[in-house]
């Protein structure tokens, strides 16, 4: 059962595989576990390469042992999926390393087919399917190649030919067959993805702004409102002094919102969001929000939160609503004022809060424009790469001292201040802005688009955004971060290495806008395509038929494709054509001569029947003797065929046919 | 392999043979077999059922976490799955599987099956399995006969009747077996390895038979007659009396007359049963060779004295059938 031929070419494109898998898996996993994969790989690759012997049983298994407490230690229990992959992944790096016999290729090569399936669970996008299609080819040539003894570049071949004819019908299946819904609850992967935090340090949202992940796509449904946008994402109600938190009783009221939609009156705007995986559950949307999505909750203060599937993309249309004018309800009051945890902290901010609201009579909205005047007036600036601010009195060095910041750092100082003076307030984290894609129309929002402001709850007049980075830096309310002229220097050389980063050269400015384009079409169509979707798709196809009956028609369909193809391969092949390509092309002349009306008797030699044709057609006499002339010399004089001579011979063949054309 | 057919039990045995019979019903028990529907089987290999097994574990993977690649990818593997059946099965259609001859050997070579293959079509990794074993892999027949030779593995000595041969293919990705058997009525030999005999003396027994019709040309002691010289004969050999009255080189030719058959007998030679068979072997085939006539005497029998080709043949079978002795064997 041994395989001796293609044993270097198996085994090189098995660590290939693993390679490339790893190269997608390795930021879910931790350091020292993927310096071990990566070392197995590369062994696996000496081993080929170098020709040098596979380590013995004993040696094999005591490492992979030792791999595996690395793997309990590094990568831990508590998410049981990346461990899962990980482990699966390790223990077919070991099984090659060992694998001498039919058997174990068969079992590495099987093992692959599903860990090439787990990399879909912590990255979807194009580029990723590429290439793991790819390796689903390599696997499949694999397979034939364990089998036959042909070379890997005729089993890739015929793999990716069969796949090719495979993939109209798995297509059709995942379209059409109507899907299941998912049986079991299983835990999500953990993915460690950069994004808002649940606490606001003011020198957190800073760091987001390195990254250039896109967050989400929104689209509207009418003509889009003006800006700004304010995406909200996250209220943080409790502040410990240096951070603004979620507070538990907030926690617990995110429970499914009870409003009903008359209370709420018209929305003002709908809007598609296409959200990408996140590590958190946060959705987005402006003011008020509310999904009819099925995996989408709506708390009751107007958020957008996911109950599953956290590391897939998610497509939602939610409807904003204006907020509510009502007086907040004496618990909420209270939540939003109080200040229990830092009471004795910033004690410069309270009194600059208590002067200026004493100045303006105790009004608040007098204040709240007040506030905003004083962050025009005094000097603030704003930048990416604020100076480091440590102990007890933040707010207040912050506010009298430094003068330059992040939003993050207005927000938290105004949302104190307000509350110092009794208004309710509190933090929101979101994304402000976005990136208008003119062509298709939609709003892309980036993980630098980050953003931090305030809600300040005014007497009839409900919440209201606070945001003073607007007098700071108005230039940022209108687009993007990427599109603030001002800070474009402290931006690009803040982000780490990407496309983005060399924006400023126009090809490459096109490029990263039709990759955005492409990856937009992928995340609409073929991401976003979830049970919703489907069921409207099949109703426009089918109508009001049940499900069953259209399961039935959609394997028939599909049973149809396989007796096709079958009676394609029973095909009974036909006659092989002579082999010699100018035998095939005096064929031709006879075939065409026949039609001609010149049918020479039966039993002629070729040459006897090109010389029977040019007596019979004296104006083509001179191409058919040349022709004939040609076909002597390489068929019974055993001349070489040349490619010069295949030439001649087509120009020929055309030629007798052609000059017929113009007699007629 | 052997050894775990040898500790089930014989009535499980007895009952796949049984089941084997009734499902076959005799139409592989031919010397001509085309693989068409009725003659050909498929299903999935061992591969291919763990394929599936990984092919609804992506399933299940896919439909709780609602994620499309993965569902398509489970999708895709269940339509190559369903194509490399039908292309599989397609592969072996047509071929036709013709006995041609069967050549017996001398232990410890084996005995070789020789079949023909005919295919109007490409016809990819062809495997034969006999006993378990793989005997040869085809890897492509493209042409439109060929000619295969099987090494049936049987290396001891012995009478062996042609069991049922399995022809196999598991094209294009292992996932799929597809295959036929062809069982034969024809019975192979091993005859005994060739052991030359210690004592050459022991072993002539004249039978006094003798009635000197038979003659051993090449001999050295009666006179015979005169033949014309013929350049490398021997020298010796050249009638000078002759050359010098006629100036014609003529040769002398002389025969023997004192053994000219001989029958060999099992009892008189030395050493237990498989080495008297060995040396048998040897004397049978040397004697054909040399064209002296010989007899056999064993226990079963006499085979009468013969130079025949087919005399050897049925003297080196009876040795090759020649009971074993139990308490020799290991």
């Amino acid at each position: 059962m041994k395989v001796t031929d293609n044993l270097t070419a198996i085994n090189l494109s098995l660590s290939i595989v693993y390679i490339l898998l790893l190269s997608f898996i390795f930021p879910e996993l931790p350091p020292l576990f993927n310096t071990l994969l990566a070392s197995l790989c590369i062994w696996n690759l000496a081993v080929t390469l170098l020709k040098r012997n596979k380590p013995n049983a004993i040696l094999a298994n005591t490492l992979a042992g030792l791999s595996l407490l690395i793997l309990f230690y590094d990568v831990g229990f508590s998410d049981t999926v990346t461990l899962f992959v990980a482990m699966l992944i390790l223990s077919s790096l070991f099984k090659l390393l060992q694998a001498t016999t039919k058997k174990h290729y068969q079992t590495i090569i099987l093992l692959s087919f599903f860990s090439l399936s787990t990399v879909y669970l912590f990255s979807q996008s194009l580029f990723a399917t590429l290439v793991i299609s790819m390796l689903y080819i390599l696997n499949f040539a694999l397979l034939a190649l364990i089998e036959s003894k042909h070379s890997l570049k005729i089993a890739a071949k015929d793999s990716c030919k069969l796949l090719l004819l495979a993939l109209p019908l798995a297509i059709f299946l995942l379209l059409l067959l109507p899907k299941l819904p998912a049986f079991w609850q299983l835990p999500g992967p953990k993915l460690a993805k950069t994004g808002l935090s649940e606490s606001v340090d003011p020198f957190d949202i800073a760091k987001l702004s390195n990254s250039d992940e896109l967050v989400f796509r929104a689209k509207f449904d009418q003509q889009k409102p003006s800006a700004p946008y304010y995406w909200r994402a996250i209220i943080h109600d409790e502040f410990d002094g240096q951070r603004w938190l979620i507070s538990d009783i907030l926690k617990s009221q995110h429970a499914i919102d009870q409003t009903t939609s008359a209370e709420r009156g018209e929305p003002l705007y709908s809007y598609q969001i296409f959200a990408e995986p996140g590590a958190k559950p946060w959705l987005y949307g402006l003011q008020f929000a509310d999904s009819p999505h099925q995996d989408v909750k709506t708390t009751s203060n107007g958020l957008l939160l996911r109950k599953r599937f956290l590391a897939n993309s998610i497509s939602y249309t939610a409807q904003s609503y204006a907020f509510s004018l009502a007086k907040l309800s004496h618990s909420a009051h209270y939540q939003n004022v109080q200040l229990s945890l830092a009471k004795e902290t910033n004690l410069q901010s309270r009194s600059l809060a208590k002067r200026l609201y004493e100045q303006h009579n105790n009004d608040d909205q007098a204040f709240y424009s007040a506030l905003y005047d004083y962050f025009a007036n005094n000097n603030f600036g704003y930048t990416l790469t604020p100076d480091p601010i440590t102990g007890n009195n933040t707010l207040d060095q912050f506010l009298f001292a430094n003068k330059r910041g992040f939003c993050g750092h207005y927000a938290s100082t105004a949302a104190f201040m307000f509350r110092s003076v009794g208004i309710p307030a509190r933090v929101i984290s979101g994304y402000l802005g976005g990136e208008y894609n003119q062509q298709n129309s939609y709003m892309s929002v980036y993980q630098y688009d980050a953003h931090a402001w305030v809600e300040v709850f005014i007497k009839n007049k409900g919440w209201q955004i606070f945001d003073a980075t607007a007098v700071v830096s108005p230039e940022r309310l209108n687009g993007s971060l990427s599109q603030h002229l001002q800070l474009n220097n402290e931006f690009t050389s803040n982000l780490s290495f990407g496309l983005l980063r060399l924006s400023n050269i126009a090809g490459i400015n096109w490029l990263r806008l039709k990759l955005e384009n492409l990856d937009y079409q992928w995340t609409n169509w073929v991401l976003g395509f979830d049970q919703q979707k489907q069921t409207s798709l099949l109703k426009e196809l089918f109508g009001n038929k049940q499900l069953w009956q259209i399961s039935l028609i959609v394997i028939a369909t599909v049973c149809l494709a396989f007796i096709c193809y079958f009676v394609y391969l029973s095909w009974p092949n036909k006659p092989e054509s002579p082999a010699h390509s100018l035998a095939k092309d005096y064929l031709t002349i006879v075939r065409w001569c026949n039609k001609q009306g010149i049918s020479a008797p039966t039993n002629q030699t070729p040459l006897q029947f090109l010389a029977y044709a040019a007596q019979q057609l004296p104006n083509k006499r001179t191409y058919i003797m040349q022709f004939a002339q040609l076909y002597s010399n390489v068929r019974y004089r055993q001349l070489i065929f040349s490619a010069y001579h295949k030439k001649h011979s087509k120009y020929l063949v055309k030629l007798i046919k052609t000059t017929n054309k113009r007699t007629l | 392999m052997n050894n775990k057919i040898g500790k089930r039990p014989t009535f499980w045995l007895q009952f796949k043979a049984k089941v084997f019979k009734l499902l076959l019903r005799n139409k592989h028990n031919t010397e001509h077999l085309t693989l068409t529907h009725n003659t050909l089987y498929v299903l999935p290999s061992k591969l291919g059922v763990s394929f599936l097994v990984v092919t609804m574990l992506n399933f299940i993977l896919g439909i709780n976490y609602q994620n499309n690649l993965i569902l398509a990818m489970a999708y895709l593997m269940l339509v190559v799955m369903i194509f490399s059946l039908l292309m599989g099965y397609s592969n072996l259609k047509g071929l036709k599987i013709d006995y041609k001859n069967h050549i017996a050997s001398y232990a410890p070579c084996s005995a070789l099956l020789e079949l023909q293959l005919k295919t109007e079509k490409k016809c990819q990794s062809l495997q034969f399995i006999y006993e378990n074993k793989t005997l040869t892999t085809v890897d492509e027949i493209t042409s439109q006969q060929q000619i295969v030779n099987l090494d049936l593995g049987l290396k001891e000595r012995g009478e062996y009747p042609l069991r049922r041969l399995k022809i196999i293919s598991k094209y294009p990705f292992g996932l799929v077996s597809v295959w036929s058997y062809m069982q034969l009525a024809h019975t192979v030999f091993v005859y005994p390895q060739q052991l030359k005999p210690l004592h050459e003396a022991s072993l002539q027994n004249n039978h006094n038979t003798d009635d000197g019709l038979h003659k051993n040309s090449h001999g050295s002691d009666e006179f015979d007659g005169l033949n014309i010289h013929q350049p490398g004969m021997n020298m010796k050999r050249i009638s000078w009396k002759h050359y010098a009255k006629t100036q014609q080189l003529m040769v002398k030719e002389f025969v023997n007359y004192s053994a000219q058959s001989v029958v060999f007998d099992f009892n008189l030679l030395q050493g237990n049963t498989e080495s008297r068979l060995q040396q048998l072997s040897y004397l049978v085939t040397l004697a054909y060779s040399q064209g002296v006539s010989y007899g056999l005497q064993l226990e079963a029998g006499l085979y009468a004295i013969s130079d025949t080709k087919e005399h050897c043949k049925q003297c080196l079978e009876a040795l090759s059938r020649f009971a074993k002795d139990e308490n020799e064997s290991h």
